[in-house]
């Protein structure tokens, strides 16, 4: 039977994988969020003198407890299939199935609501403030991804997580990144992940949720900045495998620590590794890693050995330069809390330097001024919990650079090809590229299409 | 059906077959189609903005004149059909681009698989390599360790400094010059506007810090009067005075005006008609003879003058006589028509329209931005009836306040917000003395029946604990009580004149006079002015003891109140307008 390629998911194979043409549908659902930048021009209700009365406006119901623990328990069932499919099955093809339900089901049904990514808010909320009531499935969701993770690894980002799913599907024309930039970039996400517990913790802000820019995609709606981020970003990944997961995800950036300690790993071969590098070239997200033997002479040794006594000596440096600089930061993010926006307006307002707002921010300091003295009082208390916060922030940030150049001093001895085990997804690409597997599943190498054949043959 | 099925699947192997070219074709003429479709959207979607329901001014308009007649029959059927009329547009426009959504996603979607087909059918296979040498992992490793510092200095750096760039200040910074003088664009100072004279009885409700006007004068020999000229039309509103520029409103049947006069020589500079915004609103308002529709004073700042007649109109013209902006209130529910006179604080126009009866929940208090005419902001005046008193702003404890009286409440509220400071209720009758300031006191009245003396510094319900004293002898009905903050003075219609003590209410001294009094007596220095229907003018010392300066004739009835500017007066009478200057004096 005649076989074909199909894109950047196939080019390894003999086999057909159906999954693939359905890509371009996915983009279908994202292009139609554009008629939602129409939405910006909606009327204001018709002011009748008929004596109709407008029916209230009022919140959403919140979704039924039963409903909820159903969320709960398609999590873990999809954790469970996304684990067996990479561990056991090895199947790509199942890999994408259950990328395709996750997508549909937390992403477009769901609308992204309630998320793992989001989570760490609520999470953070709630341990810091009593009043805060965090339901259950909520913390399933913060929890289950990285209680997997401390088995299995990243087996929520391969095919659970919605955001994931979204970028990987659409990855087209992988383009690497180099493996020094990645690393630096790699902070990020430390960054984020650290800005955001601070703000939710202190009750600021959720900005996770604010800025997501898949939220909008999910929900077919949203504000034309959100949907131009979040268009933009589908464009970037159609190139670069996952930026979000790799350089933004503040939830990622708990799934590396926690993969860090997995019980298992994802291994590449099913046999013994050749060494052919073939899967090194498979993976977008430029994690596999080549094998790496101790320094061979006492020479290297000593060059590496004080490489990493150097790390090791600037890291209280960095912790305290980071610590200072994350105080000076939190001096300015306490604006991020209501109560000290309207503080600070009011003060302003006091101080003769009288800004035009917006109405709804004149409603407020309206309202907030009628106690000002509490208002004053409230604020300073949130100032110095987000001052003490930018103290923890900042010590956090100097932290992961610290340990990410030990990290890198320090390097690691590998026998063979294998993932990142902090930063594989777990998309189970390199499991198509090894000889060995192919051999294991019946597969003839590597089809050459027939133009390149030609090309090469001159 | 099974020629269907047939077609299908021969499109579909026909599909599965596609070749290279076939495919790059394909995703050519897919994403031409997708840019075509793209740009056309985006046309449309910067046109719909363009075009926003919400910002058409004609819509804006008509619905803001309703706003000020309500029963206009006529505007409501041109508003809903112009209403109709850009729903459809908007809902057009929302399907059109719908379907274009649908196109571009379909255009989209080609684009992609056969883009895919295409670079999957040029891929190059991944051949084995060579293991990366050692000397090039350790140059992976130290880019690692540059780029790790990179970006981590990048983000210490940057947190460093927006927190010092952009901190929070919780402490009140020194005042700006917005508060200690200056204004930037219009508006008043308390500085200038004692220079002037920008609002009924001026700064200090009715006090002026001038001590060179003369207590006598004579029209018939022109002794002290610098010019007396005849206004073209008519008014009992009292003059307002900025610079070298007087203003009156003016109106008979016919029309409502704005003058503006030389000081120097009394010439007409320019009269310039109050617009109205529908005929309607004139036709149906029955203003009383005796007052007319210029019965408001006006206001006035260094660029503009502000009038506002008893029929509704509010408008703001340059001192030039170029209309600014303009507003409608609409036909007040009042016996008199709107009879509030404007008051001015910084860059705010204050317009009290107390209209209705109690439970209409009618009344309001608006602040206009004085160059553009936009409500800076508004308060409901709850329960409050209709009145004619004319609001007046000082500063008193630290606090900038706006007192309004009303029935049946005397309301401070916060001049640059709005938001009420202090109350004292169980205010009653027809409620047309404008209240005092003077000595940390306001003085307000139940007119004819008692005068209390209210201590500003409040708030909440001051009723029960702020009211220092109240008398109820010789209480007057229309003039304001006027106080140098040691004495207080009332002027009761039917010419009881009192003396007290502005700080214990104790009288000190009272007179009575013959004659009608309808103008609020007023300070300037240690003179007390007084006006009388009949055409008196009298001046007094202020005093602990009854002294009568002077006393002149106009031959007309005097009801406005003077203003007082430079070394000059200036008199409103029923037919003239009068500027009295000492001899010798030059400004």
């Amino acid at each position: 039977m005649k076989t074909r390629d199909h894109g950047a998911h196939g080019k390894h194979g003999t086999k057909k994988i159906p999954c693939l043409p359905c890509f371009p549908w996915f983009l279908l659902f994202f292009l139609l969020t554009a008629t939602n930048l129409f939405a910006e021009l909606k009327f204001p209700p018709p002011e009748f003198e008929s004596g109709y009365k407008m029916p209230q406006t009022q919140n959403p119901i919140p979704r039924s407890l039963l409903l909820q623990y159903a969320d709960v328990f398609v999590l873990a069932a999809a954790l469970g299939v996304a684990t067996w499919a990479i561990y056991k099955k090895r199947s790509r093809k199942w890999v994408i199935g259950t990328s395709v339900f996750s997508l549909l089901y937390f992403g477009f049904y769901r609308e992204g609501c309630v998320c793992a990514i989001g989570s760490i808010q609520n999470v953070s909320l709630g341990l810091f403030n009593s009043s805060y009531a965090l339901p259950l499935g909520v913390i399933a969701f913060f929890a289950l991804p990285l209680v997997f993770a401390l088995f299995f690894g990243r087996t929520f980002c391969a095919a659970v997580c919605p955001h994931g799913a979204l970028q990987d599907l659409v990855l087209l024309k992988p383009i690497n990144v180099p493996q020094w930039l990645e690393q630096g970039l790699g902070i990020i996400p430390f960054v984020y992940l650290g800005i955001a517990v601070l703000f939710a913790a202190t009750g600021s802000a959720f900005i996770i949720c604010e800025y997501d820019p898949f939220i909008p995609l999910f929900r077919l709606s949203g504000s034309t900045t959100a949907l131009t981020i979040g268009a933009s970003f589908l464009i970037v990944s159609v190139f670069i495998g996952r930026p979000y997961c790799r350089f933004l995800c503040p939830y990622g950036a708990l799934l590396r620590i926690s993969s860090l300690f997995s019980k298992w790993r994802v291994r590449i071969t099913p046999d013994t590794c050749t060494q052919c590098t073939l899967c090194a070239e498979s993976c977008p997200f430029g994690v596999i890693r080549e094998p790496a033997a101790a320094p061979s002479n006492s020479r290297a040794l000593a060059g590496t050995r004080k490489r990493f006594l150097w790390s090791l000596a600037v890291l209280p440096l960095l912790i305290a330069l980071s610590a200072f600089a994350g105080n000076q930061f939190a001096h300015a993010a306490a604006r991020m809390h209501p109560d000290v926006r309207l503080a600070e307006m009011h003060v302003k307002k006091q101080s003769g330097v009288d800004p035009a707002r917006a109405p709804k921010d004149q409603i407020a300091l309206a309202r907030a001024e009628q106690a000002s003295t509490e208002l004053l009082a409230r604020a300073a208390t949130v100032q110095r919990r987000i001052q003490i916060g930018g103290w923890i922030l900042g010590g956090w940030i100097g932290l992961v650079v610290g340990l990410k150049l030990l990290g890198v001093a320090a390097g690691k001895r590998r026998v063979e090809f294998e993932p990142e085990r902090s930063g594989c997804f777990g998309c189970a690409r390199c499991f198509l590229s090894c000889p060995q597997q192919r051999m294991k599943d019946g597969l003839g190498p590597v089809a050459v299409p027939t133009p390149i054949a030609a090309s090469m043959g001159k | 059906m099974r020629t269907l099925l047939t077609t299908i699947t021969k499109f579909g192997n026909r599909v599965a077959r596609i070749s290279s070219d076939e495919a790059r074709a394909l995703a050519i003429i897919a994403a031409s189609m997708v840019v075509i479709i793209a740009l056309v959207m985006l046309i449309s979607y910067q046109r719909g903005v363009a075009e926003d329901p919400l910002r058409v001014s004609e819509l804006k308009t008509l619905r803001d004149q309703l706003h000020l007649a309500p029963k206009d029959e006529a505007l409501m059927t041109r508003i809903r059909a112009l209403d109709v009329q850009q729903r459809d547009r908007y809902f057009t426009r929302v399907n059109r681009n719908e379907i274009g959504a649908w196109f571009l996603a379909g255009g989209t979607v080609v684009f992609v698989w056969a883009a895919s087909r295409w670079f999957s059918a040029r891929k190059r296979p991944f051949l084995p390599r060579a293991l990366t040498p050692m000397v090039e992992v350790n140059r992976n490793n130290s880019r690692a360790r540059y780029a790790i510092a990179g970006v981590s200095g990048v983000v210490v750096i940057a947190s460093a400094i927006i927190g010092v760039t952009q901190r929070v200040q919780l402490t009140a910074a020194p005042k700006s010059p917005i508060m200690a003088g200056a204004v930037p664009d219009g508006g008043v100072t308390l500085e200038t506007m004692r220079q002037n004279w920008p609002q009924f009885r001026g700064a200090d409700a009715g006090l002026s810090t001038l001590t060179n006007i003369p207590a006598k004068w004579d029209i018939a020999t022109g002794e002290n009067i610098a010019w007396k000229i005849t206004p073209p039309v008519p008014g009992v509103s009292s003059p307002v005075v900025w610079s070298n520029r007087l203003f009156l409103t003016a109106a008979d049947k016919a029309s409502r005006e704005v003058l503006c006069f030389d000081t120097a020589n009394g010439a007409l500079l320019w009269r310039l008609p109050a617009k109205l915004a529908t005929a309607e609103a004139v036709v149906k308002m029955e203003i009383p003879e005796l007052t007319g529709a210029a019965i408001s004073t006006p206001a006035a700042d260094a660029q503009r003058v502000f009038a506002i007649f008893a029929t509704g109109e509010l408008i703001a013209a340059d001192h030039s006589g170029r209309l600014v902006w303009s507003k409608n209130f609409g036909k007040p529910e009042n016996p008199y028509g709107h009879a509030t006179s404007l008051a001015i604080w910084r860059d705010k126009l204050i317009v009290q329209l107390d209209q209705g009866d109690h439970e209409a929940n009618k009344s309001k208090l608006y602040a206009f931005d004085v160059a553009t005419g936009k409500v800076a902001w508004e308060a409901a005046r709850p329960h409050i009836g209709a009145s004619w008193g004319t609001p007046i702003t000082f500063n008193s404890g630290g606090r900038d306040q706006l007192v309004c009286v009303g029935v049946p409440d005397v309301i401070s509220y916060d001049p640059a917000t709005g938001r009420e400071l202090w109350k004292c209720k169980g205010f009653d009758g027809e409620m047309c003395p404008s209240p005092g300031f003077a000595a940390g006191f306001v003085f307000a009245m139940i007119p004819s029946q008692q005068l209390f003396a209210i201590r500003a510094d409040g708030s909440g319900d001051v009723t029960s604990t702020h009211i220092m004293w109240k008398t109820n002898t010789a209480v007057p009905d229309i003039t304001s009580p006027i106080s140098n903050g040691e004495l207080l003075f009332t002027m009761e219609t039917y010419g009881m004149l009192t003396c007290y003590d502005a700080k214990s209410g104790a009288k000190v001294w009272d007179h009575q006079y013959e004659g009608e009094f309808q103008a609020s007596p007023t300070i300037a220095g240690d003179k007390l002015f007084l006006f009388t229907t009949e055409g008196d003018g009298i001046c007094l010392r202020v005093g602990k003891k009854f002294e009568e300066l002077g006393r002149s004739k106009f031959g007309e009835a005097i009801k406005a109140t003077p203003a007082f500017v430079g070394e000059r007066m200036f008199v409103r009478g029923a037919t003239n307008l009068f500027c009295m200057m000492a001899k010798g004096a030059t400004k």
